[in-house]
C-alpha cells in the first residue's frame, strides 16, 4: 500500500503544473522551430499529467495499493507512449495496414483509445468496489457528515 | 439553403416525428421530478448510473461530434480523431478521479449547481460569480452553434429551411425543459443516447458494407494520400498533442459530465455511470471516425466529386445508404443537438438565476427560483438562435468558446480544487479570471488576424489557468488546508 498524503499531494500537484507548462513549451517552441522531437516529449508530458491525476484521484483516504498504481495508472501511461511512438514513427509512410489501419492508426485506436478506456472503464469495474469506494468507506463517511451541520 | 445530399422520406419524417414525440413525453413525464430548485436545476441525487452514463454521453456527443467531425476527418484524416478517442476513455477516468468527491458534495451541502459547490469549497461568492460568468458565456456559445447545426440538419432531414428547422427542434425542447428543467434534460437525454447507439449500427454496417473496412484507396489517391489515413492526420504534428491531452483530461471538466456526478442516486453508481459512459462515448465516437472516412472513401473512388464544404461528410456519407439505415442515423445526429442543447438551456438559466444573482447578495427565495428559471429557459434559446442565425462574426468568435474554456474554467475549480486541500481561493480566482478573459481573448486576436497560437488556443488557457492556480495557492491560504470549513474534511478522505 503507498501512501500519498498531503506532503505528497503538494509535489504531484506542482510537478503536474510544471508538466502542464512544459506541454505548452512544447507545442509552442516545437511548432515554431519545426522541432517535432520536442513535441514527441509534450506528447510523453500529457501521459503523465493523466498518470498525476490518477495519483491525485485514485486514492481513498490517502492510500492507494500498488495493483492500482500498476493498472490503471502506469498501464494508462505506457499505452499512451506506445501510441504516440507508433504514430510517430509512421507518419506520412505509405505501409501496409494492420487490421485494415495504417500502423499509426492501429498504435492511436488500440493503445490510445482501447487502452484508455481498459484502464479507465475497465478499471472502474475492477476495482470500484474493492479500492475506489469500498462500501465501508462511504458509511464512514456519511457517518462523518450527519454528526456536522449542513453548509449552507 | 444547404446543398441537399438527403431527400426527406416517409422512414426519415415519420423516424423524426416518433423520436421527437417520445423525447416530448419522457420531457413531461420528468416534470414529478423536478419539484425543488435542486430537482429543478440540479436533478440532485436522483438517478441511477445506467440513466447517468447514457445521459453524460449524450450531452458531451454534440453537433460538433456527429457533423462537425466527420467533417474535419474528411479534410485532415486522423488529426480530429485524437478529441474524440480522448474523450470517451477521459469521461470513465472522470468518475474514476473525481466522482465520488463530487457526490460527496451534494450529501455536505446543498447542491443544484456547480457553483453551488465552487462557493461552499471555497467560501467565495466571487469564485461563484466568475465561474456562473464563465459557464453562462460558454453555454450560450455552445448552443449557438447547436442553432446552426440543428438547422443544416433538419434541412436535410425534413426539406424545410434552416429557420423553420430551428423552430421546431428549440420549440419542443424548450416545451418540456419549462416543466422539467435538468430532471427532464437528463432523462430525455438518456432517451436519446439509447437513440444515437442505435445509429452507430446503422453507420457500423453501412461503412462496411460500403467500404469492407479497406482504407488503401485513400492512401493510394492524389487527392488524399498517406496522411489521411496514418497516426496523426495531416494537421500540424503539435494538434494531435493538443486534442488527445485536452479532450482526455478536460472531458471530466465538462459540465455536462460535472454536473451528473451529483445526480447519482447512490455512490455505487458512479462505477455504473463511469463505465456506461465512457464505454457508450466510445462507441459513439465510431460516428465521427466512420461516416469521416466514409466520405472519404466515397470521393477517392470517384464516387462523388470533391466536397465544397467538409461540414456536409457526414450527410455525403448517410446519402448513400438505405432508407432505413438513413432513417436512424439521420435521427442519431438529432439526438446528438437536442440532447446537448436541452443540458445548456438548463446550465445557462440556473447559471443566472441560481448562482449570477445570488452571488451579488441577493439570493432568490427557492419556490421562486423554478419560476425565474423556467422564464430564462424561454429567453436563453432565443438569445443563442438570434446569435447563431445573426451574428456574424461574433458567432464566429464565440462559437469557438466550448471544450476548452470549460476546461479551463472546471479542471482548476473541481479537478485541481477538489483533489488538493491547499488550493486556495486567490488561487482559484486567479486561475479563473485568467481562464475567462484569455479564450475569448485569443478568439478576438485570431479572429481579427492580430495574433494566431500554432496550436489550438484553448491549451494556453488551460495550462495558464492550471499553473496560475498552483502557483498562487502555493502562497497563499484562504479556504485552503486548514483554513477549510471543518464540515469539508470528511470529502477529502474519500
Amino acid at each position: 500500500m503507498i501512501t500519498i498524503g498531503d506532503q505528497k499531494r503538494d509535489v504531484i500537484v506542482v510537478i503536474m503544473a510544471l508538466l502542464w507548462a512544459f506541454v505548452l513549451y512544447a507545442a509552442w517552441s516545437g511548432a515554431v522551430n519545426k522541432n517535432s522531437g520536442l513535441i514527441l516529449c509534450g506528447f510523453f508530458a500529457s501521459a503523465l499529467i493523466v498518470g498525476a491525476f490518477y495519483l491525485l484521484g485514485a486514492v481513498t483516504n490517502e492510500k492507494m495499493p500498488v495493483s492500482v498504481l500498476v493498472y490503471p495508472v502506469i498501464f494508462n501511461v505506457v499505452c499512451w507512449v506506445i501510441a504516440f511512438v507508433m504514430a510517430y514513427q509512421t507518419r506520412g509512410q505509405k505501409l501496409d495496414f494492420i487490421l485494415g489501419m495504417h500502423p499509426g492508426m492501429f498504435g492511436a485506436i488500440v493503445f490510445f483509445w482501447i487502452g484508455s478506456m481498459v484502464a479507465a472503464a475497465v478499471g472502474l469495474l475492477v476495482w470500484f468496489d474493492k479500492h475506489i469506494l469500498p462500501p465501508d468507506k462511504w458509511a464512514e463517511f456519511e457517518n462523518e457528515v450527519t454528526q456536522q451541520e449542513k453548509l449552507h | 439553403m444547404n446543398e441537399q445530399f438527403i431527400q426527406p422520406s416517409p422512414w426519415i419524417i415519420g423516424y423524426t416525428i416518433v423520436f421527437i414525440l417520445i423525447s416530448m413525453g419522457i420531457g413531461f413525464y420528468a416534470s414529478k421530478y423536478a419539484k425543488t430548485a435542486e430537482q429543478f436545476f440540479g436533478g440532485t441525487k436522483m438517478f441511477g448510473g445506467v440513466t447517468i452514463g447514457l445521459a453524460s454521453m449524450a450531452a458531451v456527443m454534440s453537433a460538433f461530434g456527429f457533423i462537425g467531425g466527420p467533417g474535419l476527418v474528411y479534410k485532415f484524416g486522423m488529426s480530429s480523431i485524437w478529441m474524440t478517442i480522448a474523450c470517451g476513455p477521459g469521461m470513465a477516468y472522470g468518475y474514476w478521479i473525481l466522482a465520488k468527491r463530487m457526490r460527496g458534495m451534494a450529501d455536505v451541502t446543498d447542491v443544484a449547481t456547480l457553483p453551488d459547490i465552487a462557493r461552499v469549497r471555497f467560501n467565495s461568492q466571487a469564485v461563484r460569480a466568475v465561474l456562473a460568468i464563465g459557464l453562462f458565456l460558454a453555454a450560450i456559445s455552445y448552443l449557438s452553434s447547436q442553432v446552426i447545426g440543428g438547422g443544416i440538419l433538419m434541412n436535410q432531414m425534413l426539406g424545410v429551411s434552416n429557420e423553420w428547422g430551428i423552430v421546431i427542434m428549440f420549440g419542443t425542447t424548450v416545451a418540456y425543459m419549462i416543466f422539467s428543467g435538468m430532471s427532464g434534460s437528463i432523462l430525455t437525454d438518456a432517451f436519446q443516447g439509447f437513440i444515437m447507439l442505435i445509429a452507430v449500427i446503422a453507420v457500423l454496417v453501412g461503412f462496411f458494407m460500403m467500404t469492407g473496412g479497406d482504407l488503401t484507396p485513400i492512401m493510394n489517391s492524389p487527392q488524399f494520400g498517406p496522411s489521411f489515413v496514418d497516426g496523426f492526420g495531416s494537421m500540424p504534428l503539435q494538434a494531435a498533442l493538443v486534442f488527445g491531452l485536452i479532450f482526455f483530461v478536460g472531458a471530466m471538466g465538462q459540465p455536462t459530465m460535472l454536473a451528473k456526478m451529483y445526480s447519482l442516486k447512490t455512490p455505487q453508481d458512479i462505477k455504473k455511470a463511469g463505465v456506461i459512459g465512457g464505454l457508450s462515448y466510445g462507441v459513439t465516437s465510431i460516428v465521427w471516425i466512420l461516416c469521416g472516412y466514409g466520405a472519404l472513401y466515397i470521393v477517392a473512388t470517384g464516387a462523388s466529386p470533391a466536397l465544397a464544404k467538409a461540414d456536409n461528410a457526414a450527410f455525403l456519407f448517410v446519402s448513400k445508404l438505405g432508407g432505413v439505415t438513413q432513417a436512424l442515423v439521420m435521427a442519431g445526429l438529432l439526438a446528438a443537438i437536442v440532447s446537448t442543447s436541452s443540458f445548456f438551456i438548463s446550465l445557462s438559466s440556473s447559471a443566472i438565476t441560481r448562482d449570477l444573482i445570488g452571488a451579488f447578495g441577493h439570493e432568490i427565495p427557492h419556490d421562486k427560483q423554478i419560476r425565474i428559471g423556467q422564464i430564462l429557459q424561454v429567453i436563453v434559446p432565443l438569445i443563442a438562435i438570434g446569435m447563431g442565425l445573426w451574428g456574424g462574426r461574433m458567432v464566429a468568435i464565440l462559437g469557438a468558446l466550448g471544450w476548452g474554456f470549460f476546461a479551463s474554467v472546471t479542471i482548476p475549480t473541481f479537478a485541481i480544487g477538489m483533489l488538493w486541500k491547499r488550493c486556495s481561493t486567490e488561487g482559484i480566482l486567479t486561475g479563473l479570471v485568467f481562464a475567462v478573459i484569455s479564450n475569448p481573448a485569443y478568439l478576438i486576436l485570431e479572429n481579427l488576424k492580430i495574433f494566431r497560437f500554432p496550436f489550438a488556443g484553448y491549451l494556453f488557457c488551460v495550462a495558464g489557468a492550471v499553473v496560475l492556480t498552483v502557483v498562487v495557492s502555493l502562497f497563499t491560504k484562504t479556504s485552503a488546508g486548514e483554513n477549510m470549513p471543518k464540515a469539508l474534511k470528511p470529502i477529502f478522505k474519500l
